[in-house]
């Protein structure tokens, strides 16, 4: 059947992602095993049925046999071609060529579940691959999407498949109907009569027919047809038979070509003075409807339901012995006992009060009419379970006279909702369609004339016989888009001869259209096609139904995942809700623990959201609109969930409603994520808010603010709505006057440069501003503000830029006072050192003057001094003028750092100046003094002189006595990097001047001392000086910037190195 | 030959050990001249203003740092003073100043010494001195 216009279709490009794709990659190449144990463990908590077929297998065993299918699934992802994959295998599936599984072992369940365990593991590996908040919800609901794509293909196939077998289970009843209609019109049924006492049996030629006899009367031709199993059974009917006078048997015989036949025979013996004498009976082949049903019971057993594979019971009825049997399976399904006798008031004592009155009805009926019959009932088995089964059955019926009722019944609990009401309203339909107007026609292939009933007529609106009607009329009704289909089977009918049976869209003269349900079959005469006669019937209500069933997205989602969305149908006239077990697992109930109806449902809600619920629903049936909710359930275990529920009405042929089935959906782990994913957004927009920066964007050819965070108000005290209101300028109007032009101008040319060269890399270059902004109460405070490209338009131009300023008020105060401080501390120094001179020099006046009386003392008295007195007298000058050279030398290095007139000076010059000045030295210890060519530079003139005469002076002094004395002075340059362990000046080149000698040198471990003031090295008598000589040289080097560093080896001489940046 | 007239040495220091120690330095050197003291700027050109008691001096041996005017104020008041600025005036301070040393000379001082720390040296400076312009010692 080709019904292609009425089920939802997947798009292909629903399966189109965007990151999935990469996410399945990573799942496969880093994943793999886990995320198809999570499925494995899921489905085993879930207890999948699919799994009992796996049931010998360990863990690791079905985990390797299913990784290639999640192999092929994740790969197929990750190539964005999973519309392809779901179709092929669906293929395979209607096709039954689905490997190590047929197709029948699959059912609604497995799909949905299987789905939803794929989907959980998948869901469960979002946060190891990423943790961006978009990139996460985007692939939550591309895997939404993915599920319910494939799910929606899923079931789709399944209800082609479980459609097929409808009909093929349908179509064999209504033909084992036929078959026995046949029989029963076939005025002979097969008769026999063997008279014993002449031994002759005689045989209708029906009954040759069917016994496939050449000839009659043979017994043992006879019996040696039947199969061997059933002789004894034959053999018995006859003792039976001659002892009681009734035959009855069935048995199976060997019928042509090696086919097995089934014989139903019943016969009379009759009795002469208790000896029987003649055996008359009937024979019927009854091996298709045998087949028949067993293929029919046979489908029926592979009819899968959510549970296990053999749900379906048989029972037979016997009439004749009022016996009731039952299958294995039936007992299971009413939870009694196997084996336990059947009778109606037992089975009545589990049928459903509200079932058991309809139940007689349809039994009642079928024997009357001797119909075959099907309905649905529901029982209470023995475990409290309610349970609603699905009967068939059929009526054998001997010269019109039941005798029998046989058929199948079938758990369908879970399948419920959907399938159900198809079916049963397809039964109903059908039937209706039974009762209701089927036309008939016929054309005349030669003639090409066509005969219509008057259903005909009326099905196409018209008149009844009120035109003629031609093969081209007739196609007129076709609806243009199907016309040539229609063309081509009819042509494929005739020239096939094939009977056929299609639905297809007719268009009436008034517009309105019809879906008509059109059965064929061409008739021969010698070989030629001359006739096709046909029925057509207007199912274009059960169709429409069939169609808003199937195309109604809620149902057919809700259909989407049976078992694990709960479904529930809720009788609006009886209050009674039917739910699945789902439903009731999310109550915390036991599934079918009990009878639902509308308090129930009422009693789980969360009390805080009753109220609001109630008047939800009233409001959606009485506005007859579609059903959705969210609310808090609490669980029978006082669980708190949170619930998605989703209803339709279903409304009677007034328009009233009478039922709502929908959905409830477990949301809580949903909410939660979508809590947490709010309370992240929440707390970006916390941050944004609280953070003393003040974040802004604007865009840059507008002039408007994009976004303004809190901080405007909490820092400058403007509400955010002035920014937004008046854009940019309100930005330029709260600038300080002062800091506006530079700003602008800054802004200009920041914008302008990266206009002209947008980064290659996509990173923003920051540019860095400092102003002061207006506080509302008018003060102002200094911001530093960190200013990037947001965004550019597609063609590379500035679009938003972002601004991240900081309150730097404090800082610029404190920077502001601490350059204060230095002024201060500059001008203090001046004084100290002005102090220092002043202080140094009425010092060295008492000094002065002890020693010139001393000294006059010495050369007025000296006669009379003893030589005590004279060596005291000694000791007393000495030491003042001690005093008064440390004096003079602390002064002296006190002015240095107050001397900062650098002039650009030959250092040459100045050396040989020095030389000039040590002359005297210098020849009397014939000394060796030599530079080389010293470079000029930018120093205190005065300064490097006494450098240089205290550094040339002290290596002459401290020359040893046994070798000439040679001092070398050379130079080099260094790089900053070379001299970053003495903390210089920043510069970007530095001057090295050793000055290096041959005399007593020193000992490297008071290299510390050499420079401290006043220390010395050698005792008072050994070496004159005070020590102060390398402590001016130290602060005359750093005065420059710079340091001086000594190195010594003893007796063999020193080097003294300035180091100064130039 | 009737000996020469004695010049005065204006001899101008608060210090009186200082002034003393000069008066001693050219004494002990055979330099006997009419030493004045004079205990400050004011006193010494009220001194030359006003009817000198003493006749002009031959030399004026100026102290700097004196208490009220400064010998620097002193000097500049001399040297501007048309009858006044002939007179040669060494400057004779503790002292070692560079600035003060030229300052000196730009105010016309005739000659810049700083008092030397020994008595010897004292009289070097100050033999010196006399050699230089006590002429009738020629």
């Amino acid at each position: 059947m080709e019904d292609t216009t009425l089920k939802p279709v997947s798009s292909p490009e629903k399966l189109i992602f965007k990151h999935l794709p990469r996410f399945a990659r990573f799942i496969r190449e880093q994943h793999l095993e886990q995320y198809i144990r999570v499925q494995l463990s899921g489905a085993r908590e879930l207890n999948t049925p699919l799994l009992r077929i796996f049931d010998s297998l360990s863990d690791e065993d079905i985990i390797k046999a299913s990784m290639p299918g999640h192999i092929e699934f994740l790969q197929a992802a990750e190539e964005n071609r999973l519309g392809a994959l779901l179709e092929e295998s669906s293929r395979k599936w209607i096709n039954d060529q689905l490997e190590g599984i047929s197709r029948d072992a699959i059912e609604a369940e497995d799909i949905t579940q299987v789905s939803y365990l794929r989907k959980n593991a998948m869901m469960h590996y979002i946060p190891l691959y990423t943790s961006e908040m978009t990139v996460a919800l985007e692939l939550v609901r591309e895997i939404d999407q993915c599920q319910l794509e494939a799910d929606t293909i899923s079931i789709n196939t399944y209800m082609d498949i479980l459609q097929e077998r409808l009909e093929m289970q349908t179509h064999a009843l209504k033909e084992s109907e036929e078959l026995l209609l046949q029989a029963q019109t076939i005025a002979d049924l097969g008769s026999f009569e063997w008279n014993f006492k002449e031994g002759k049996i005689s045989v209708s030629p029906q009954l040759m027919a069917v016994l496939e006899l050449d000839e009659p009367g043979d017994f043992e031709h006879l019996m040696r047809k039947v199969y061997p199993a059933d002789k004894d059974k034959v053999k018995n009917a006859m003792a039976t038979a001659i002892e009681t006078g009734l035959y009855e048997c069935e048995y199976r015989m060997e019928g042509k070509g090696g086919k097995e036949k089934i014989i139903w025979s019943r016969g009379v013996v009759k009795t002469e003075n208790g000896a029987p004498v003649s055996f008359k009976g009937t024979a019927m082949d009854v091996t298709e409807k045998h087949h028949m049903i067993q293929r029919w019971q046979r489908s029926e057993e592979l009819y899968k339901q959510a549970q296990a594979m053999s749900h379906i019971g048989n029972w037979t009825w016997d009439l004749q012995h009022e016996k009731l049997s039952w299958s294995d399976e039936l007992y299971r399904v009413y939870g009694i006992e196997i084996g336990t006798p059947i009778s109606f008031d037992l089975i009545f004592t589990y049928v459903h009060p509200d079932d058991q009155g309809r139940l007689t009805d349809i039994l009642n009926t079928a024997l009357e009419t001797k119909a075959p019959f099907e309905f649905f009932y529901r029982i209470i088995s023995s475990d409290k379970q309610l349970k609603i089964l699905h009967a068939r059955g059929e009526v054998l019926a001997d010269e019109g006279k039941a005798f029998k009722l046989l058929g199948t019944v079938q758990d369908v609990t879970e399948r419920q909702t959907l399938l159900e009401q198809l079916q049963e309203r397809d039964e109903r339909y059908k039937e209706a369609q039974a009762r209701t107007h089927i036309g008939n026609w016929s054309w005349d292939i030669e003639k090409n004339k066509v005969t219509w009933s008057d259903e005909m007529y009326r099905i196409y609106g018209l008149e009844p016989q009120s035109e003629e009607i031609s093969l081209q009329r007739y196609i007129c009704f076709v609806h243009p888009e199907q016309r040539e289909d229609r063309r081509r089977q009819i042509q494929e009918s005739i020239d096939e001869g094939k009977s056929s049976d299609f639905y297809f869209t007719a268009v009436l003269a008034d517009g309105r259209e019809k879906i008509i349900h059109s059965k064929s079959e061409v008739v021969y005469a010698n070989g030629k096609p001359v006739k096709m006669i046909g029925t057509c019937q207007d199912v274009t209500e059960r169709q429409r139904l069939i169609e808003k069933l199937l195309h109604n997205e809620e149902l057919y989602k809700q259909a989407q995942a049976l078992s694990h969305l709960g479904n529930f149908s809720w009788d609006l006239r009886t209050d009674v809700i039917e739910w699945t077990d789902e439903c009731f697992r999310i109550c915390g109930l036991e599934p079918q623990s009990q009878v639902v109806t509308f308090d129930t449902l009422k009693s789980f809600i969360h009390p805080e959201d009753r109220a609001r619920v109630l008047s939800n629903l009233e409001k959606a049936i009485q506005e007859k609109t579609p059903y959705e909710d969210f609310y808090r359930i609490i669980s029978k275990v006082g669980e708190v969930k949170i619930i998605h529920r989703k209803g339709e009405l279903v409304l009677d042929e007034q328009g009233v409603p009478i039922m709502m089935n929908g959905t409830t959906q477990d949301v809580t782990q949903q909410q939660l994520t979508e809590q947490q994913l709010r309370s992240s957004r929440e707390f970006i927009e916390k941050i944004a808010d609280t953070t003393p920066s003040l974040i802004t964007t604007y865009n840059i050819n507008t002039g408007a603010y994009t976004f303004v965070n809190k901080a405007i108000k909490t820092i400058l005290g403007y509400e955010t709505e002035e920014a937004f209101e008046k854009g940019v300028q309100f930005f330029l109007d709260i600038l300080h006057p002062d800091d506006l032009p530079l700003i602008v101008e800054q802004n200009a040319a920041a914008v302008a440069q990266s206009n002209a060269r947008p980064p290659a890399d996509g990173s923003e270059p920051v540019v860095e501003f400092k102003y002061r902004i207006k506080h509302v109460d008018g003060s102002y405070h200094w911001f530093r503000t960190f200013a990037t490209i947001f965004d550019r338009s597609s063609d590379g131009k500035v679009q938003h830029v972002l601004n991240v300023s900081i309150d730097v008020t404090e800082q610029e105060r404190a920077e502001q006072k601490l350059q204060q401080k230095n002024m201060e501390l500059l001008q203090s120094n001046a004084s100290l050192e002005e102090y220092a001179y002043v202080a140094s020099h009425d010092l060295k006046e008492p000094l002065r003057k002890i020693a010139t009386f001393s000294d006059r003392l010495v050369s007025t008295q000296h006669e009379r001094l003893t030589e005590d007195g004279k060596l005291y007298l000694g000791k007393i000058i000495e030491s003042s003028r001690r005093m008064q050279k440390m004096i003079s030398d602390l002064l002296a290095v006190s002015v240095i750092s107050g001397n900062k007139k650098f002039e650009p000076v030959n250092l040459r010059e100045v050396f040989e100046d020095v030389v000039q000045t040590l002359e005297y030295k210098i020849e009397e210890k014939n000394a060796l003094v030599v530079c080389d060519d010293l470079p000029q530079v930018r120093v205190v003139p005065s300064q490097f002189r006494q450098l240089f005469q205290n550094l040339i002076g002290n290596s002459l002094k401290f020359s040893r006595e046994d070798v000439r004395p040679e001092i070398k002075v050379t130079h080099r340059f260094l790089n900053p990097s070379q001299v970053s362990e003495y903390h210089l000046a920043k510069a970007g080149r530095y001057l090295r001047i050793d000055v290096a000698d041959n005399g007593i040198g020193f000992d490297n471990q008071f290299v510390g001392k050499i420079f401290t003031i006043f220390q010395r090295l050698h005792g008072k008598s050994e070496y004159e000086g005070t020590g102060i000589g390398l402590a001016i040289c130290r602060k005359i080097a750093e005065n420059h910037g710079g340091t001086i560093i000594a190195s010594g080896r003893l007796n063999e001489g020193s080097t003294f190195t300035v180091i100064i940046p130039i | 030959m009737k000996p020469a007239l004695k010049h005065s040495v204006f001899i101008v220091d608060d210090d009186e050990d200082d002034r003393e120690s000069i008066r001693d330095a050219f004494l002990e050197n055979k330099h006997h001249q009419e030493y004045i003291f004079m205990g400050n700027g004011e006193q010494l050109i009220a001194h030359l203003h006003n009817a000198p008691k003493h006749p002009n001096p031959v030399v004026i041996l100026l102290d700097l740092n004196m208490p009220g005017k400064d010998g620097k104020d002193v000097l500049k008041e001399l040297k501007n003073n048309l009858a006044l600025r002939s007179i040669p005036v060494i400057v004779m301070t503790t002292s070692s100043s560079e600035r003060d040393r030229m300052l000196s000379y730009e105010l016309g001082a005739n000659c810049f010494v700083t008092k030397p720390d020994s008595y010897e040296e004292l009289k070097e400076v100050t033999d010196a001195i006399a050699r230089l312009w006590f002429v009738n010692e020629f």
